[in-house]
């Protein structure tokens, strides 16, 4: 049964090709979606409010991903979070999941794991 | 010790050649007319050593036999036909001197060849060596394109198989496909390019492609340790006669070393400069300059001698065939410490107007 609200969802990853085709894809399934190139473009775009889940690459210049976290956290508007990564590291997946994100996918990952990722981030 | 993973450079000059015609000429007048008792041949080795310059290994030997011939005929063109015993043995003196220079001078090439292939080899596992330490940030960047065509294969599916089907959306994301896979056949075959050996080639190159073909291929490297990069690459500069897989070399291993240089700087202070620009004599000035610690002073005097290194795991060969590389292009390589923090290399590139040797015609290429 479907939900008459699909959730709003922020793709921000530097890669121009990860970020348009996961843009697509969350699209194909009826999902608002949008894809910003790094942590300030999504911060100072007006979709800030309106986003239910945030999919962010943990490697970009400037703010990574879970730097991006923290800062909403800390401003009050802990969007749930799906990190991103083409660098797989035990130490910040465990670092990331106790800092209170969603849940850490390793690059390249199936439609099945980032749609289960999106409907355990925005359960709540 | 120099290690010179290239061409000897020969200087072309097409009158060499008309001089050794001109000088076999004299020798033939003159041990025409004299008489048999003086070894004018002799002379002939010079023109051996001359056609050096210019001929092929078999070129070589047939310049020797067509010296020994010309010396035979003098001999019977000589006016003065008194063969004495001291005519005939100068002959036969002047022949093996001949054939005593020809063969001399085809052994050095020989050697001088050995010599020359042991560095392109030294160069190649160097620039292999090089490569390694880019594998992780390499298999990166082929993995991001894979991983957008999985992506992109999905939404494909979704947008076939909604009702009515999408074909707008389903083209827009398989032509993302078609690009991510031309993007990742792209990387593979830039690093393949690095990692063949293949004999140097001096051709016409554009500075600016070849460094933009090294920050396209550590960019992930770049990124992944947190280094913004800045680049300033004048339009319009002269073309340099050059093999562009050393140039590459080059830069690589000046875009390395600088990565190396920053690992204890904190992450925020990390950049990378690369400029080119024209130099003041006309050719071609290429600036790369960190933001590391900066150079101790005995540093820059011995940072490009082999075998000296701070790494712990480095050999210290990397400046010293990038010193080597430059100068057998005819430029110049240096390093200093930033005015400000981290550490300068400079080299510079003659433009290609000056002088360009055909390396078919020269025996010092190892491509008789």
């Amino acid at each position: 049964m479907m939900t008459t609200i699909k959730p709003s969802i922020a793709i921000v990853d530097d890669d121009e090709s990860v970020r348009e085709a996961t843009t697509g894809l969350l699209r194909s399934l009826g999902y608002i979606a949008k894809g910003f190139a790094s942590a300030d473009e999504f911060l100072k775009s007006n979709r800030l409010r309106i986003t239910t889940c945030l999919i962010a690459d943990m490697h970009m210049p400037g703010t990574s991903g879970l730097a991006l976290f923290g800062q909403l956290r800390a401003a009050r508007n802990p969007i749930p979070t799906i990190l991103i990564t083409a660098y797989p590291d035990e130490d910040i997946r465990a670092r990331a999941l106790s800092a209170g994100v969603s849940n850490y996918l390793v690059k390249p990952f199936s439609e099945k794991e980032l749609l289960d990722s999106i409907a355990t981030a925005t359960r709540h | 010790m120099t290690f010179r993973p290239h061409l000897p450079s020969v200087k072309p000059n097409s009158l060499l050649p008309l001089a050794a015609i001109a000088l076999t000429a004299a020798i033939f007048v003159a041990d025409t007319i004299t008489d048999l008792e003086i070894a004018v041949p002799v002379f002939y080795t010079a023109v051996i050593l001359l056609s050096v310059r210019f001929c092929s290994r078999r070129g070589l030997v047939l310049v020797g036999l067509g010296c020994i011939a010309l010396t035979v005929l003098s001999d019977f063109l000589t006016v003065e036909s008194s063969a004495s015993n001291a005519g005939i043995i100068n002959t036969i003196i002047s022949i093996l001197a001949i054939i005593a220079t020809t063969a001399l001078v085809l052994k050095i090439e020989s050697a001088e060849r050995t010599v020359y292939d042991a560095r392109a080899q030294l160069a190649h596992v160097a620039r292999v060596t090089a490569l390694g330490e880019l594998t992780a940030s390499i298999a990166h960047e082929v993995n991001q394109p894979i991983a957008a065509t999985v992506i992109n294969g999905n939404a494909s599916l979704r947008w076939l198989s909604a009702d009515p089907p999408n074909l707008d959306e389903a083209r827009l994301a398989i032509e993302r496909i078609v690009k991510d896979a031309n993007r990742a056949a792209e990387i593979v075959g830039r690093v393949r390019k690095l990692a063949k050996r293949a004999p140097a080639q001096k051709v016409l190159c554009d500075i600016n492609s070849i460094i933009l073909e090294i920050t396209t291929l550590t960019a992930a490297e770049l990124r992944k340790h947190h280094i913004a990069l800045e680049t300033d690459l004048r339009a319009g500069l002269e073309p340099v006669f050059a093999d562009p897989v050393q140039l590459q070399q080059v830069m690589l291993n000046l875009v390395l070393n600088a990565v190396e240089a920053m690992q204890d700087t904190a992450e925020e202070s990390r950049s990378l400069y690369i400029g080119s620009a024209k130099d003041g004599s006309g050719g071609l000035l290429v600036t790369v300059r960190d933001s590391g610690a900066g150079l101790e002073p005995a540093a820059v005097a011995r940072m490009f001698d082999a075998f000296y290194t701070t790494k712990s795991g480095g050999m210290g060969l990397g400046l010293t065939i990038t010193r080597s590389i430059i100068e057998a292009h005819g430029g110049r390589i240096w390093a200093e410490s930033s005015n400000s923090r981290g550490a300068v290399f400079r080299f510079t590139l003659p433009h290609a107007a000056g002088g360009v040797t055909s390396p078919e015609t020269s025996i010092l290429t190892g491509k008789a």
